[in-house]
């Protein structure tokens, strides 16, 4: 069985959980590419450190943050032997 | 009206009394709907009240239980279901203002199995809008406002089952169901001071809730005590031919009367120092000082190295994204309350699908590392959270940093846990100790959470509401 890459350390994966938020279902990534309407471009409340956020940030921080969470996934070495663990059963 | 110490009571003493027809089920489900009625708006725990059904239940309980026939622990007694589950005739929001006027014309398997052992359904609970599919940076994502925590309302209740943590600790109902994709069961238990029992995947049926990850969704009892989720487990589990992940076999749950003797458990190593709070952090060592004493053996247990969280976010994002492929496109995403939200959901459309299956074949390799790790303990342990309850207007970002590999690792897994309250941190607000078993095996984690209930008072302890 294939180990994870290289690189990898207890130290930078709390990092990395740190990056892409936790529980309860998490931060989440998002896209740059839709377009932002004015009243999706008002701010959400402010947050605790004062700042207010407009939709346009959430998705930069979001497609940020999706990014990080992939990077370990697509560094993550695998033998050719490991399939998906899908968890869905064929049933008759 | 019943007293409300009678409201408090667990599940298993309150069926002892309707079975003796000390109480009649028609006036427990009066007394709750008043008590949920007064104090459920003050904790923004309710989606709506179910009276009319919550009455009908109710009589017919009482006319099978004067007439001679007992259904088992369950009959007569008062719930409230999470507003993710589809009820007949009665609107099911999601949480979420897009479907604010959404109606099933069915129940949900959850639903129609407590229905079947003659559960009062008595309340859709208010919950974070889509169980927070999309994630979500206030506690104010739902509908219905920012779930209120009856130990604090200026603190949250947890997410995204917050009606259900809120009204099971308030003894609003009797016991609660809510839905855990990644931490949603777990949360506001650990918040709210109550106890929560996250089931093996594939333990109960999803059929009729709405879904966030096809291959993580869990559906799961909110009590006051291990006892009576182990109750409420056992009217649910089985198989369902509308839910093919669904499991074959039953679960019979018994109340173990012994210690922990020969029970092994591993400790998973948590980083207080860097992420949570010294009095939490007290709190979970004097609960592992509990389970010790009653003879536990307990050891370290290192988690297997892998990207837990990272693989977590991928397989949400893309599922909930695909579920929820009509919102994004008719545009109704931008009515969700929370703009982090929206922005999440759409960004999960971005994930490609070799990333998918990528991250679903690492989430193989740890399940076969996970089966090892489960040949040396029993069960695991860890704080359900390193921290309590958050101030209701707190950038959850923030709150939630750097929380631990067993929470990500034990809903890819698809592993049972219960977390239970065990004391209490900064404020007076409860903190909790989570108990994770092998998959399948609720026997074990309820065991040994039962023992420390057995031990313990902190689960009987109520908010001052």
């Amino acid at each position: 069985m294939k180990k994870r890459s290289p690189g990898l350390s207890r130290r930078k994966f709390v990092g990395t959980l740190a990056a892409v938020g936790a529980l309860p279902v998490l931060g989440r990534a998002s896209i740059l590419s839709a377009a932002t309407s004015p009243a999706q471009a008002a701010p959400q409340a402010p947050t605790s450190s004062g700042q207010a956020r407009t939709l346009e940030q959430e998705r930069r921080e979001a497609l940020e943050n999706l990014e990080k969470a992939l990077k370990p996934i697509r560094d993550f070495s695998l033998s050719v032997e490991v399939e998906p663990a899908f968890i869905f059963r064929a049933r008759r | 009206m019943l007293s409300e110490d009678t409201l408090y009571l667990p599940v298993a003493e309150l069926a002892k009394k309707i079975q003796a027809r000390q109480i009649s089920p028609v006036e427990l489900a009066e007394s709750y709907l008043a008590r949920l009625e007064r104090l459920g708006p003050k904790l923004n725990a309710v989606a709506a009240v179910t009276r009319e059904r919550a009455r009908e239940e109710a009589r017919a309980a009482e006319r099978e239980i004067a007439a001679g026939y007992y259904r088992g622990p369950l009959h007569g007694i008062p719930y409230g279901a999470k507003d993710l589950l589809a009820t007949r005739g009665i609107p099911t929001t999601w949480g979420a203002p897009p479907y604010r006027n959404q109606v099933f014309d069915y129940d949900a398997t959850v639903i129609e199995r407590l229905s079947t052992a003659g559960a009062v359904l008595i309340a859709k609970l208010a919950m974070v809008e889509l169980a927070g599919s999309g994630g979500y940076r206030f506690a104010s994502a739902s509908a219905t406002g920012p779930g209120l925590n009856p130990w604090n309302t200026g603190t949250w209740s947890g997410g995204s089952s917050s009606g259900s943590g809120a009204a099971t600790a308030a003894a609003l109902v009797a016991f609660s169901i809510g839905s855990e994709t990644w931490g949603s069961i777990l949360t506001p238990a650990s918040f709210c001071g109550v106890t929560g029992l996250r089931p093996t995947y594939g333990r109960i049926s999803r059929y009729g809730a709405m879904a966030v990850s096809w291959t993580m969704d869990k559906l799961g009892p909110m009590c006051r005590s291990a006892d009576d989720c182990g109750l409420v487990l056992a009217a649910l589990a089985g198989h369902d031919p509308s839910d093919p992940s669904t499991l074959p076999g039953n679960f019979h749950y018994q109340p173990f009367p012994g210690d922990l003797r020969n029970t092994r458990i591993g400790v998973v190593a948590e980083d207080f120092a860097a992420n949570g709070e010294p009095e939490v952090e007290r709190a979970y060592a004097a609960a592992l000082e509990v389970l010790r004493g009653l003879g536990a053996e307990l050891a370290p247990a290192p988690l297997p190295a892998f990207p837990y969280a990272p693989v977590a976010e991928t397989v949400i994002s893309a599922e909930a994204s695909a579920f929820f492929e009509e919102l994004i496109k008719t545009g109704k995403v931008q009515e969700l309350v929370d703009v982090a939200q929206q922005a999440g959901i759409e960004a999960g459309t971005q994930v490609k699908a070799v990333d998918y299956l990528k991250a679903m074949r690492v989430r193989a390799l740890m399940q076969a590392e996970f089966a090892k790790l489960f040949e040396r303990f029993h069960v695991l342990v860890a704080p359900s959270l390193l921290f309590v309850a958050s101030p209701i207007e707190a950038d959850l970002n923030t709150v939630f940093k750097g929380s631990s590999g067993i929470g990500a690792a034990g809903n890819l897994l698809g592993l049972p846990a219960v977390s239970v309250p065990c004391g209490f941190g900064k404020n007076n607000l409860p903190a909790g100790l989570s108990i994770v078993g092998k998959p399948l095996d609720e026997a074990a984690v309820l065991r040994v959470a039962r023992a420390y209930q057995q031990a313990t008072d902190w689960h009987t302890r109520r908010p001052p509401i």
